[in-house]
């Protein structure tokens, strides 16, 4: 280490996170390799590291002989102001390569309030922010994840971006950029190359339109051959694709740092507030016996000291208790634990969390989501208050003395008597605790309740989102109602929740807000000692945007979208009729395992919900 | 046969900014990946029995730094040392490893002294300065810790100091009784130690026959 780069890191907090070197960390011939890929993350290292997308595709790269990836994070403040002043472009990990001098740079979009980043890190690597700006030189930027689903708001600054899942596309997108480094084609032309590939969406080839009242009005293709709508990839067979067979250890603590398998991919629960639920299906689920090897190579290649089974629900996973039974039984002894990302036992047994916490003592959480069953009903989450009573009794009984439940205020149709209900199952959950604790600690039951936010994509995306004010008085009757011994009562800022429906529901002019926040210190906005409210006001009112139009506005049905064009394969049809559906009440069945409820991804797609079987696990 | 194994490794500059956590935690893995037998505690969630001695601040590179790590099946030190060695990050080395008798005191509670090594890069620092430190009957720093801050006198923490080539070198106290910050000293002498690259030479045992090797005369307790 030079003694400049010392006296830098030596200047700021955690400067291992910079320092690169891991463990399983890919150092590759830069001159010899063809295609070079930057894989940021927009957020620090270690809230980055643990984000398993972005594992898969950097073993999926690494694997090809003519590509490479790289790791780059968002430096924390402190260290962003000394590579400022020391003049040092943003670089990435392994080779220390400025992201500049990359072919393609890739950010990941997992949440609304990191976009603010992006922009900042561009700026950090010397790169244009305006995809418009950009010259010959520059690498391309894309972009995917969840928040690709309505990427309008970031149109101005990305030059393509993935819809669906990477792990086949990214050998397209390769082989695209390799044919045009080969063949010296200019940005205009790899970019009609790429807006060829399916999955793939070119920003810059699309033109939005707005009504006279400022409404949107639609977005079009400007050149020929591109397509009207982009519709997302996604594997048939998880039990064929590429999974890492190492992971990149870190020595500063990040999050999930564990050996992560992932059992299954897609929802098809159907809770009609869940983005997730709708973006990701069908559901695949993987062959446990593959799994199994899976784990084995990742612990010996990592060593670390716990398993993670990773999905959006994997209490659903067909075979989810022999699978942990044989774990916990294979792995005790080595002191290796199992976890499951979030315990949500609305999808599994006690028993089953019994098996985990021999290992593990978390506390259990369950998320009703609304109080009453009709609100239940109207979002579809299919559980009952008796589901509900029955944990809270098993799991008191079996020892634990604490249990999580999840809400959320603001959802279509509610009134007091929902909030109501959350205090009355709040009460009766303690209630339970009181008469069937077998530990010696007082039962306590913690209230976690976020503020609902519409998103793209979702049979409530034409939703107004309550006001701040609404949101602050439910808030405030809530707790109001929750002061009591045994109880506590988290909630989430309005204001991130505002500024997250602004941006879920966006169009392209957001993007002139984006770049004026971050001109005015905006970064980390999910970081609660960086948001700054005042300074996004003075962003939206400075670029004349009002930001209420878009969080809090109930759109007509028959307004276009902003993100009619980017589709995850389930149709808008079906997105109004379970519109229809949760305003008269009623619910819609998961279609895993029995019949199809029409949202139409397997038939536009050509696959299928595809469960492992249960019984020949056993075996 | 449960044993426990003292071992002495070295931090190179690819991983001087690991924290004391972190370098259990690497460490942790190094052994699971190298299939070292290593003894678990009992309970719920068990850990590795595995120990350091007086925990190197950030930034700081070493070449003596010493743990105790028990193991559950017979292994000799020089598997030990080839095993971990294969699969420790660039910037980590094991040095030697020696079999320990289990009624020796764990590392951490021995090691009391330590030699630190300054680079300073081109600076120099007058002679008259050093002698100032020495010849000075307190010298009190304000220290920072969890707690608050106070002054502490370490005058009595510093036993000697010297100008080296290209730098300085010094020996001080480490460990629950007594431990300088080497920020502490530098700071004494106008040095920012975020300037400068500073080696932890070695850890050592402070006794009235003078300075031991934390693994000297060990092995013959081995089986007591
Ligand atoms: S198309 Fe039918 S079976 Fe397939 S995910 Fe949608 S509702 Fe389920």
């Amino acid at each position: 280490m030079d003694r400049d780069l010392y006296k830098l890191l030596s200047r700021v907090s955690k400067p291992a996170r910079y320092t690169n070197n891991e463990i399983n960390a890919v150092h590759k011939d830069w001159e010899k390799t063809a295609v070079k890929i930057a894989l940021a993350f927009p957020d620090v290292y270690e809230v980055g590291m643990g984000h398993l997308g972005f594992k898969i595709l950097y073993a999926i790269i690494n694997n090809r002989d003519d590509a490479l990836a790289e790791r780059a994070y968002a430096p924390w403040v402190d260290m962003e102001e000394q590579l400022r002043s020391a003049g040092m472009p943003l670089a990435a990990l392994e080779s220390g390569k400025p992201l500049k001098e990359f072919d393609l740079v890739g950010f990941t979009l997992q949440y609304e309030l990191s976009y603010t980043n992006i922009l900042n890190m561009l700026d950090l690597a010397g790169i244009p922010r305006l995809a418009a700006e950009r010259s010959e030189n520059d690498p391309l930027i894309m972009a995917g994840g969840p928040c690709a689903y309505n990427v309008e708001p970031l149109a101005d600054f990305l030059d393509f971006v993935v819809l669906g899942e990477g792990e086949e596309v990214i050998h397209e997108i390769i082989h695209e950029v390799r044919t045009a480094k080969d063949r010296e084609l200019s940005r205009e032309e790899i970019l009609e190359r790429l807006a060829q590939v399916p999955g793939v969406y070119v920003p810059s080839f699309y033109q939005a339109e707005y009504g006279e009242d400022g409404s949107f009005a639609g977005i079009s293709p400007v050149k020929p051959g591109v397509p009207e709508k982009v519709t997302k990839r996604v594997v048939k067979d998880l039990s064929q694709t590429e999974y890492p067979k190492e992971f990149v250890v870190p020595y500063v603590d990040v999050v999930h740092d564990r050996v992560m398998v992932e059992v299954l991919r897609g929802c098809t629960r159907g809770c009609r507030f869940c983005q997730a639920g709708m973006i990701y299906r069908p559901v695949r689920e993987r062959d446990p016996e593959l799994l199994k090897g899976q784990i084995r190579q990742l612990i010996e290649a990592t060593g670390y000291d716990e398993i993670s089974l990773t999905s959006l629900s994997s209490g659903d996973y067909t075979c989810i208790e022999p699978l942990v039974e044989e774990l916990v039984a294979e792995y005790k002894d080595r002191g290796v634990a199992v976890s499951l990302p979030s315990l949500r036992i609305d999808s599994f047994a006690v028993e089953l969390a019994q098996e985990i916490e021999k290992a593990r003592k978390t506390g259990l959480t369950f998320a009703p989501e609304a109080g009453t069953q009709r609100l239940r009903d109207v979002i579809n989450k299919n559980v009952t208050e008796e589901n509900l009573y029955e944990v809270a009794r098993g799991a008191f009984a079996a020892g634990w003395h604490s249990i999580k439940l999840y809400f959320m205020i603001g959802l279509p149709t509610e009134t007091t008597e929902d909030l109501d209900g959350i205090v009355r199952l709040a009460h009766e959950v303690l209630r339970i605790g009181r008469e069937n604790r077998t530990g010696t600690r007082r039962p306590e039951v913690t209230i976690s309740v976020s503020s609902f936010v519409p998103k793209a994509h979702t049979p409530f995306q034409w939703y107004g989102q309550d006001s701040k004010e609404t949101l602050r008085e439910k808030q405030a009757y809530l707790r109001q109602r929750l002061r009591r011994p045994g109880i506590r009562f988290n909630y989430h800022d309005v204001e991130t929740s505002f500024l997250e429906a602004v941006f879920a529901r966006g169009d392209r002019r957001l993007g002139k807000a984006i770049a004026r926040a971050v001109d005015l210190g905006c970064r980390f906005d999910g970081w609660d000692e960086h948001f700054n409210m005042e300074k996004w006001e003075q962003a939206f009112a400075d670029t004349g945007v009002d930001p209420h139009f878009y969080a809090n506005r109930e759109l007509p049905l028959q307004e276009p979208l902003p993100w009619d064009h980017l589709s995850p394969g389930v149709s808008k049809r079906f997105l109004l009729n379970e519109r229809r559906a949760a305003y008269d009440e009623r619910t819609t069945k998961d279609c895993r395992g029995a019949q199809c409820t029409g949202c139409a991804v397997c038939f536009v797609l050509d696959v299928e919900n595809q469960l492992v079987k249960g019984e020949e696990f056993h075996a | 046969m449960p044993s426990l194994m003292r071992f002495q490794y070295a931090i190179g500059s690819e991983l001087r900014f690991l924290s004391h956590l972190d370098l259990l935690r690497t460490f942790e893995r190094a052994m699971r990946r190298a299939n070292i037998p290593v003894d678990l505690t009992e309970g719920f969630h068990p850990k590795p029995k595995l120990s350091f001695a007086a925990p190197l601040a950030v930034g700081i590179t070493s070449q003596g730094e010493y743990g105790d790590v028990f193991l559950r099946e017979a292994l000799s030190p020089q598997e030990f040392c080839s095993q971990l060695n294969r699969v420790l990050p660039k910037g980590l080395r094991i040095v030697r490893a020696v079999q320990v008798g289990e009624k020796v005191a764990p590392v951490m509670a021995v090691v009391n002294g330590a030699e630190y090594r300054v680079e300073l890069g081109g600076d120099t620092i007058p002679a008259e300065r050093v002698q100032q430190v020495m010849a000075s009957d307190q010298l009190p720093v304000e220290r920072t810790t969890k707690k608050g801050t106070r002054l502490v006198d370490v005058r009595p923490l510093i036993f000697s100091l010297e100008l080296a080539e290209g730098g300085l070198v010094f020996r001080c106290a480490v460990g629950a009784e007594g431990n300088l910050r080497p920020e502490e000293l530098l700071g004494l002498l106008g040095i920012d130690i975020r300037d400068v690259f500073v080696e932890r030479t070695g850890l050592f045992i402070r006794g009235d026959d003078g300075w031991r090797d934390p693994m000297d005369g060990i092995e013959v307790t081995h089986g007591n």
